[in-house]
């Protein structure tokens, strides 16, 4: 027996996931899709047509909102004193737990998002199509990429946008799903916590190394780049960032998910 | 077979388990006793995996617990005491799971909850802890596993379900099963096993069969107490007491006497 990796146990250890864990989180989905609904009756009561360019940002919002807190909801008890067990001892190795777990958040949980909410706008569009204008067709969701070089004739080609938005869905979607194995207890709020901190921590440091440094040092620091800098167009800056930016993003993911594994793997209950 | 050596196991400095050494062999059913806190439901998480050993070895058919591979983990299946259950029904957790146990037998499954009265498509949440608890214990004698852990199994059980439970533990049993019961309720259960273990913190008081205990001891039930005896407790009907077997005869087992008789000693 393979007991690092095996595909026909990863498509069992999914098979079962999906039985035992999308349900609930199909339920916790509804009460997005509510929040639609409320909006809708609020329309109505107050005779104001929702735009669909209005529908569309909450519609947008919500999906965010429910793929980001998904591995809180769909893994919540994994790593729990007392539920987690079950989940420990299910014959599936570390690494396939990580796979199916990544597969899922990634694949399935954004799929079923996306049809329930936006199934939810069209059952409401089909109830009373004056109450919220048009019919909403949601667009390829990619809410990274709006970085843009005004007065520039440089266009990304067009794989880029699909790729970035892939790239750094996958890290958001990482880096919940490390708190998640890394809190037992309040997961949302610690994370949240956490990251407020962190931002925190990085004002202070900022602000400490910006009070203790004179623009001397930094013109000392930058000057062998200067004359690079200055030899580039912004579109070729625009690129170096970007590439930078991605490359970052990919190395973080990895480190989340190396968290992620040695979490699910040494996790005691 | 399972090998523990020198185990040993703290929780944030407080000592549970110090220097443990024992084995469990297969086709038997084990009692694990002992007092509050010395480390029974604590060993269970240790030799399941769900807690990594601090000092010592813990050895399964050649597998550490600790490393949860996947070969190891379909071998064995735990209850902990307080089952709570996933948020799913009977049936879509054992369809789900049971793919991972090659010698599952959902006849058996259906069988097993028909006796005990529970209805497959209920969730585990709907239930009441004897019946998740039911529920459970059918799911884990139908997954047929070579190691079956279950910790205080006849808690919150009924009285017909805990003639029912025994029920099912004996038939479930072969020679490539072991079953490690611990337990503070051993009237439950004490027709059902074969050898017994008294846990202790710093050692294993007891790690006998039963039949080696029978030929040992002799417990008997008199109205005077025995002037010969090892251990007595007066009860309501009479004395119960503990004296070497000088008889050869075999004498029905008072676990609870034992127990009491073994933890006096130390």
């Amino acid at each position: 027996m393979n007991e690092v990796f095996d595909i026909k146990r990863l498509g069992k250890l999914m098979q079962y996931e999906v039985i035992n864990y999308i349900p609930h989180y199909f339920k916790s989905l509804l009460i997005f899709a509510s929040v639609i609904a409320a909006v809708w009756i609020l329309s109505l009561t107050i005779e104001e047509p929702i735009m669909p360019g209005g529908r569309d940002e909450l519609v947008k919002v919500l999906f965010v909102l429910a793929i980001t807190l998904s591995p809180f909801i769909v893994y919540k008890d994994m790593n729990n004193r007392k539920k987690g067990y079950i989940y420990a001892m299910i014959p599936a190795s570390t690494l396939e737990k990580l796979l199916s777990m990544i597969v899922l958040c990634v694949v399935i949980v954004p799929l079923l998002a996306y049809a329930v909410l936006t199934a939810t706008d069209l059952l409401l569009w089909l109830l009373s199509k004056v109450g919220i204008g048009t019919f909403l067709h949601m667009e390829f969701y990619n809410p990274f990429t709006s970085i843009k070089i005004v007065d520039d004739e440089y266009l990304l080609p067009h794989i880029y946008p699909v790729f970035d938005s892939i790239i750094y869905f996958v890290n958001l979607v990482a880096y919940t799903i490390m708190f998640n194995t890394i809190f037992r207890k309040n997961k949302v709020f610690k994370t949240i916590l956490f990251n407020i901190s962190m931002t925190f921590a990085f004002v202070i440091l900022t602000a400490v190394i910006v009070n203790i440094t004179t623009p001397e040092f930094w013109e000392n620091l930058l000057s062998p780049f200067v004359e690079w800098l200055d030899e580039k167009t912004d579109v070729e800056l625009f690129g170096y960032v970007m590439t930078t930016v991605r490359c970052l993003t990919v190395l973080m993911s990895m480190a989340f998910l190396y968290i992620t594994y040695f979490r699910i793997k040494k996790v005691n209950y | 077979m399972i090998e523990i050596k020198n185990l040993s196991f703290a929780y944030s400095g407080t000592d549970v388990l110090d220097n443990i050494s024992t084995a469990f062999e297969q086709g038997r059913v084990y009692g694990l006793l002992g007092a509050n806190g010395v480390g029974k439901s604590t060993l269970f998480k240790l030799l399941c995996g769900l807690l990594t050993t601090k000092r010592g070895k813990i050895d399964i058919d050649g597998y550490s617990p600790a490393d949860r591979h996947p070969g190891f983990l379909s071998k064995i299946f735990y209850i902990p005491e307080d089952f709570e259950g996933p948020a799913v029904s009977i049936k879509n957790y054992a369809s789900g799971i049971s793919s991972f146990y090659s010698k599952y037998d959902e006849n058996l499954l259906h069988s097993l909850l028909n006796d005990f009265d529970i209805d497959i498509n209920r969730k585990f949440t709907s239930l009441s802890l004897g019946q998740r608890k039911r529920a459970i214990l059918s799911i884990a004698l139908a997954m047929n596993t070579e190691y079956l852990l279950l910790d205080e199994p006849t808690n919150g059980l009924d009285i017909p379900a805990k003639a029912e439970f025994r029920k099912m533990v004996a038939k479930a049993m072969d020679d490539n099963r072991t079953i490690i019961i611990s337990t503070h309720q051993v009237k439950d259960v004490e027709n059902l096993l074969d050898h017994i273990m008294i846990l202790d913190k710093r050692c294993v008081l007891l790690d006998s069969s039963v039949a080696d205990i029978q030929q040992q001891y002799s417990f008997d039930v008199t109205m005077q107490r025995p002037a010969d005896a090892l251990y007595c407790e007066e009860g309501l009907g009479g004395y119960c007491s503990i004296s070497n077997n000088t008889t050869d005869e075999e004498s029905r087992i008072n676990i609870e006497l034992l127990f009491n008789y073994i933890n006096s000693k130390k």
